[in-house]
């Protein structure tokens, strides 16, 4: 034991001593007290004080004896199995939802056979709705739709298994809304498929005619694009228009939020800002994301190690790394289209983790609040969160 | 906290985290328990309330496992996720029940399992003094002393778990054994030093 530094000590200064309350608290320790006395008779009157002080602060433990620690062990497990069950049993209902939404499509399409093709009865903004070149209009209320373009663009099928027809002379374009609270999947004519996240829109015609492939974005969509040199695919938004270079990407262009971002899985792709004087383009390579403030002239680039936190989305999960929580929320909000409201002081740690979207909205609150200590209460019909 | 020699309480947590063994988390859950036990019991008297709160920390912890990042401190990280839930159940508890059965919330230090022992006619006087002294303080610095001095918890988890600044938490428990070893020191100064003597023969 070096006792060289408790030579200068003051009572205060042995108490708060970690050493020196291990010596006095842990039993057998007598010894070694004994040992400090002797050597240091100059702060006895201290040790004395600081060994008494010490001692009237400790406290007898509260113990549960092992045999019900083990029993209420078995329960968690127990609790555990049930958990399991009721997850497989979920997604079994969930698959049968979706069969019976497809068959519902096909049943009315071919029965009344009209322009307007309603699925169920809900108000046409809580659906993903698809707006033909030729002015008919595919309302979806599955909350994940899939909408197939046949190579000639004169085929579309939705939700797999109910087809809709449309003339492929018309070169108007076709629109995707897809609204918060839903997700949606395109697959153009030409090959290219795009995953779009809620609160999306995606402009496209049913067959790209010209010299390039052209569509147009508003919110987040992730692309993997077939390759075909001799037609650049383009990708266009408010602020910026991107060219790609057969590839998969991910962008962020809603409108509200005045942060726009671009994340490359692979291959290759550059961007112009809107209206720019400046004509050079910025190239952006795999695992780099370029981030845009609108109003700003320049993109940022940054690196980013893992693009999966940006596109698992498509699979239902939403990862999230140093993310604040405000932000978080804000994603959240709009994939299941509620208000969720913040009042949460500055200083709410950074969180990591990953949540499954397929949950109910208060199991995937419960699970912020828990990973970020913080609470939240239903007002209405919005949720507020705040500190703990 | 006394760990058993060659077991690393972080790296069994780690196991579980990383691959969601839960034979890990069952010694994680024998090794902490009555920690939190203990810890719930000076907060409330409702000791089935204390044991439900520990049921519901283990549950979440199993569901929220991907979510949940490697921690530094175990003991630190387990306490304040604790009290978080506790607090939260104790709330749950006061809106189902009436006014008159309201579990009482407050910080008991001196708490004991044996109650004869903290009888205070069986203290001597410079227990007593203590125990008076430490009943003199706020809820939150009885709370911050146990936790430094009875748990080794650290000044930063402590802040984190009371939500205050790790510098009134430091201000806090300082200020508060002054007092308490001046008091000794009144008493010690007019016994002596044989004081020390008789202890050293009824300690152990």
């Amino acid at each position: 034991m070096n006792l060289e530094h408790f030579k200068l000590y003051t009572t205060d200064d042995f108490i708060f001593d970690d050493d020196f309350r291990k010596i006095v608290q842990e039993s057998g320790h007598s010894d070694r007290l004994k040992v400090l006395l002797e050597n240091l008779p100059e702060k006895r009157n201290e040790i004395n004080i600081a060994v008494h002080v010490l001692r009237g602060l400790h406290v007898e433990r509260f113990h549960q004896p092992y045999q019900r620690k083990k029993d209420l062990w078995h329960q968690i497990l127990q609790a555990q199995k049930k958990q399991v069950r009721f997850m497989y049993f979920r997604y079994a209902a969930s698959l049968l939802l979706l069969i019976g939404v497809g068959s519902a499509v096909l049943y009315i399409a071919a029965k009344k056979n009209v322009d307007k093709v309603i699925v169920a009865n809900n108000p046409p903004s809580d659906n993903a709705t698809l707006i033909l070149a030729d002015g008919k209009e595919v309302s979806i209320s599955s909350k994940q739709s899939t909408v197939h373009f046949s190579s000639d663009g004169s085929g579309i099928v939705v939700n797999d298994t109910s087809g809709v027809a449309q003339a492929v002379s018309n070169d108007g374009l076709n629109q995707m809304i897809v609204p918060y609270g839903k997700r949606s999947f395109v697959l153009l004519s030409e090959g290219t498929k795009v995953w779009l996240n809620s609160g999306s829109k995606l402009v496209f015609p049913s067959v790209f005619k010209g010299k390039t492939r052209e569509v147009y974005l508003e919110g987040e969509a992730l692309f993997d694009v077939t390759k075909n040199n001799e037609k650049p695919f383009y990708v266009k938004t408010d602020v910026f228009k991107m060219k790609v270079y057969g590839t998969k990407f991910n962008v962020q262009a809603y409108l509200q939020d005045n942060a726009y971002s671009i994340v490359l899985v692979e291959g290759k792709v550059s961007m112009n800002i809107n209206n720019s004087v400046q004509l050079t383009e910025v190239f952006l390579a795999p695992n780099q994301k370029a981030s845009l403030t609108k109003g700003q002239g320049n993109f940022e680039i940054n690196n980013v190690e893992n693009t999966e936190i940006y596109t698992a989305w498509i699979e239902g999960y939403l990862t999230f790394v140093n993310e604040e929580v405000p932000d978080l929320l804000k994603r959240v909000s709009r994939y299941y289209n509620v208000t969720i409201e913040t009042e949460l002081p500055d200083n709410v740690e950074k969180i990591y983790g990953k949540l499954d979207l397929k949950d109910d909205l208060e199991r995937v609150l419960d699970g912020i609040a828990f990973i970020s200590k913080t609470k939240y209460k239903k007002e209405g019909n919005k949720y507020v969160f705040m500190a703990n | 906290m006394k760990e058993p020699k060659g077991i690393d309480q972080n790296e069994v947590w780690n196991n579980f985290i990383l691959n969601g063994d839960l034979y890990a988390l069952s010694n994680i859950y024998l090794h902490y328990y009555d920690l939190l036990f203990d810890y719930g019991q000076r907060h409330t008297s409702d000791k089935q309330l204390v044991e439900d709160t520990i049921q519901n920390v283990f549950i979440n912890i199993i569901k929220f496992r991907k979510s949940i990042s490697i921690v530094k401190n175990l003991n630190g990280y387990l306490i304040s996720t604790f009290r978080r839930q506790l607090f939260l159940d104790l709330n749950k508890k006061k809106k189902t029940i009436l006014t008159e059965q309201l579990p009482e919330e407050h910080f008991d230090y001196f708490k004991s399992p044996d109650q004869d022992v903290s009888d205070e006619e069986n203290l001597g006087r410079l227990h007593l003094t203590i125990k008076q002294c430490i009943d003199k303080l706020t809820d939150k610095q009885q709370e911050i002393i146990f936790l430094r001095f009875e748990r080794e918890i650290s000044y930063e988890e402590i802040a984190e778990t009371l939500n205050i600044s790790v510098d009134s938490c430091y201000k806090s428990i300082h200020r508060a054994i002054k007092t308490v070893r001046s008091e000794a020191e009144k008493i010690l100064e007019k016994r002596g030093n044989i004081f020390l003597c008789i202890w050293f023969r009824s300690a152990y």
